[in-house]
């Protein structure tokens, strides 16, 4: 008898028993409620992303643009894979593709106005990497610049 | 039994084909983007023979060459990138002096790839050492083991470096043999620059080149060569 | 006014170490903060406002590093002894001897690593490894260190492991003697240079890891006795200390071996006469710094007659802690210092400082990340002797 607490004895009177029923049936209601919080959460945020994909919330210089690659979103999710794979391929094998080097990445996206990708709050590389929060060392050592532009400028 | 297994049989293989028809195209496109560009190969090896006998004394102008093409600043302070200097060498006992550059000797078993603990320090397949700058972690290991010190380790923050150049701060770096002019098909711009043509470069490992048949009839020596690493720099009248 | 009780006066004692306690912390802290800020003026400016330079390529951090991790090698002397040929003082003192490996490593790891060109790469050492470098395998042995030191701690802590305490003392052991090899082949591997490139330094790295080890391990066990009102007892100072003195005998040896090989091969001449005779500031830091205050001082302070007493144990492990410093100092910097020699038999001159002794002005960042390393080791081994038993527990002393 010894070995029975106090509170298994209290669970088996049938007092505590329909207090028991009571506070199941309480949680059970409190589940559901955080269910349906939790799916307009989300809705929410849903609906909130696929506004945010359509307008940019920030002012962005995308230079000349244009699509040489493949389309916007896709390039928006996967530029970096691209870049990567082929930083490895220029730097290693000497395999120099040139549409999708950062050089020629850079040649249609630096800013008409100042030639950079990286020079202002806008710039293309910049505007969006600050709102994604992602930093980014390419520009440590990589220009910015469009390449005819540089060249142009140090012609002399 | 037999039945079930042809069956299986024919099934794997018409989803094979199917799948293959599938997939073709797309391999097919892969292809055709990377058409133009293809992996260097080891049956080149770049190289450059150095006439010493007409490499002028006081002359600089692989040096400045080498700065421009690359974008280095020029400065002869001992924390400024250096990557070809001018070497004045006189024999001690005999008096003879000889003026001449100095550079990355791409070597065909270069000690700074051996000694990178991150594989940054590479040799392509065409014989040109380089360092991958983005594996670089910057702890200078290469340049302790450089027989030729040949590297400078980049100490400040950089701008404005040439589009076809990149270089930054923290990393280390030496001649890449202009390999950005190579892959276009021109020469180095020291080669390029040397008023009395004393830099010949090319293709060592193909007989009929220039380079290669000089180096036939010429007596060319590699510097250091007792640590056995076969540089792919040549000096001629050393 | 009572007069206080005996109970009274050790509480006001307790009081006060815990107050020196947090002081010593705070101390330390301070020291760890200057070194970070160090850092930081590093990546904002890059190595310029370091002292090092093209060729001058590895400096002041290094020597700290350096030291570092292989005094932490050495620090494991202590354990060996104990755990593997079963002496049982040795034995005693073996969980706190690990100790200080693990926070000397990490100390001498840290300044290493702070000290790169783009330390915010890290990662890349892991994920990108060449297995022909050197300091690839030593970042695996660093590592190893680190987790076989803590299973050996372990073995020794918890008492349902304590069978388990001799096998990973060996291993431990056997370890500890590759991790140092790899660091003396750090320098062994560079066939071109005049300094380095020598069989030696394996084996030379191994010995004066075991008079430097020992110099800590006195300091900081001497430290702890103070600290717990304690007295060592004499014949176990007696006998620790004589171990120190032959490892320093033996450590100047193994340093003399390496100069004469040197002396012997033609083409190395140029460089010891440098480093022993011509060079200005190493010879000077070499002979005084090293050998007399390194090595001389704390002989006669160890075996002359009369002394040996605690103190001049103290005073001879801080030497020999010193001496080493100044060691390293004339081995890396000095080292580099020398020319290449890329053009035997000729004179040669050029813009990059090719045949010139380069300069070295070490700048007061690099110090501080230097000392910033001292203090990881320092704040980890007061903070761990602290919090757990590392205090060593002598039975009645029998000679075995």
């Amino acid at each position: 008898m010894n070995l029975l607490s106090d509170q298994s004895l209290r669970a088996y009177s049938p007092a505590a028993c329909l207090q028991g029923i009571a506070r199941v049936s309480l949680r059970l209601e409190l589940m559901f409620l955080v269910r349906v919080v939790m799916v307009l959460v989300l809705t929410g945020l849903c609906i909130s992303a696929s506004w945010a994909a359509q307008t940019t919330p920030y002012k962005l210089d995308i230079g000349r643009g244009g699509q040489c690659v493949k389309d916007p979103q896709w390039m928006r999710k996967n530029h970096m894979h691209l870049l990567k794979h082929q930083r490895d391929e220029t730097v290693h094998k000497g395999i120099r593709d040139d549409q999708i080097s950062l050089k020629n990445c850079i040649e249609c996206h630096a800013s008409l106005k100042d030639d950079s990708v990286i020079a202002r709050d806008d710039s293309f590389c910049v505007a969006c990497h600050r709102y994604e929060a992602v930093k980014i060392d390419c520009f440590e050592c990589h220009s910015g610049t469009r390449k005819s532009a540089w060249l142009l400028r140090n012609a002399k | 039994m037999n039945d079930i297994h042809n069956q299986r049989r024919s099934f794997l293989k018409t989803s094979l084909g199917v799948a293959a028809v599938a997939i073709a195209p797309g391999l097919l496109l892969f292809d055709v983007a990377h058409g133009k560009s293809e992996a260097v190969s080891a049956k080149v090896r770049w190289g450059m023979l150095i006439d010493t006998g007409n490499c002028a004394d006081g002359c600089n102008d692989c040096v400045t060459a080498c700065n421009k093409e690359n974008g280095l600043s020029g400065g002869l302070s001992p924390t400024d990138s250096q990557w070809i200097r001018k070497i004045e060498i006189k024999d001690i006992s005999a008096g003879r002096a000889v003026s001449l550059p100095m550079m990355c000797q791409h070597c065909e078993h270069p000690p700074c790839v051996d000694v990178c603990p991150t594989g940054a320090s590479f040799k392509r397949a065409d014989g040109i050492v380089l360092v991958d700058k983005h594996l670089c972690i910057g702890c200078r290991y290469c340049m302790m083991a450089c027989p030729y010190k040949a590297r400078s380790f980049v100490h400040e923050p950089l701008h404005d470096q040439n589009p076809d150049v990149p270089r930054g701060r923290g990393t280390v770096e030496s001649c890449t043999l202009c390999v950005h002019r190579i892959d276009q098909g021109k020469q180095p711009a020291c080669a390029e620059a040397c008023p009395n043509k004393s830099i010949l470069f090319g293709n060592l490992n193909d007989p009929t080149s220039e380079i290669a048949m000089k180096i036939r009839t010429v007596a060319s020596t590699q510097v250091r060569s007792d640590l056995g690493l076969n540089p792919g720099i040549r000096y001629q009248g050393l | 006014m009572s007069i206080p009780s005996s109970s009274q006066l050790k509480y006001a004692s307790l009081q006060l170490k815990n107050r020196l306690f947090y002081l010593l912390l705070a101390a330390g802290g301070l020291v760890i903060m200057a070194g970070l800020y160090a850092v930081h003026m590093m990546e904002e400016h890059g190595h310029i406002i370091s002292g090092m330079n093209n060729q001058i390529v590895w400096g002041i951090p290094h020597v700290f590093a350096i030291f570092l991790i292989v005094a932490a090698s050495g620090v494991l002397n202590v354990a060996s002894i104990g755990s593997v040929f079963g002496k049982a003082i040795y034995k005693a003192r073996a969980p706190l001897a690990g100790l200080l490996s693990i926070a000397m490593l990490a100390g001498g790891l840290t300044v290493l690593m702070l000290d790169l060109g783009r330390p915010d790469r890290i990662i890349v050492a892991a994920t990108n490894f060449n297995i022909t470098s050197v300091f690839a395998w030593n970042i695996v042995l660093y590592s190893g260190m680190f987790s076989l030191v803590a299973v050996y701690l372990w073995t020794m802590m918890e008492q349902r492991m304590n069978v388990w305490t001799k096998p990973a003392g060996f291993a431990v052991f056997a370890w500890r003697f590759i991790l140092t090899t790899g660091t003396g082949l750090i320098f062994a591997f560079l066939t071109a240079r005049q300094a380095y490139g020598s069989a030696m330094l394996p084996p030379m790295f191994i010995i004066l890891s075991f008079a430097w080890g020992m110099a800590v391990f006195h300091l900081v066990q001497t430290s702890i006795y103070v600290w717990n009102d304690k007295v060592l007892e004499p014949a176990i100072l007696q006998r620790k200390k004589n171990l120190l003195g032959i490892f320093v005998i033996a450590s100047m040896y193994m340093v003399a071996t390496y100069h004469f090989t040197n002396l012997y091969f033609a083409n190395k001449i140029g460089f010891e006469y440098f480093i022993l005779r011509d060079g200005g500031l190493y010879p000077n830091l070499f002979w005084w710094g090293y050998v007399v205050l390194g090595n001389m001082l704390p002989l006669l302070l160890i075996f002359l007659p009369g002394l040996g007493k605690t103190k001049c144990v103290m005073v001879a492990s801080f030497a020999v802690v010193l001496g080493a410093m100044v060691f390293l100092y004339v081995f890396i910097i000095g080292g580099q210092a020398y020319p290449l020699s890329i053009f035997p038999g000729y004179q040669v001159s050029s813009s990059f400082g090719d045949g010139q002794i380069a300069s070295y002005h070490p700048s007061l960042y690099e110090f501080l990340l230097g000392f910033a390393g001292l203090a990881i080791a320092f704040i980890i081994t007061t903070v761990s002797v602290r919090v757990l038993n590392f205090m060593p527990h002598d039975k009645p002393y029998i000679a075995d």
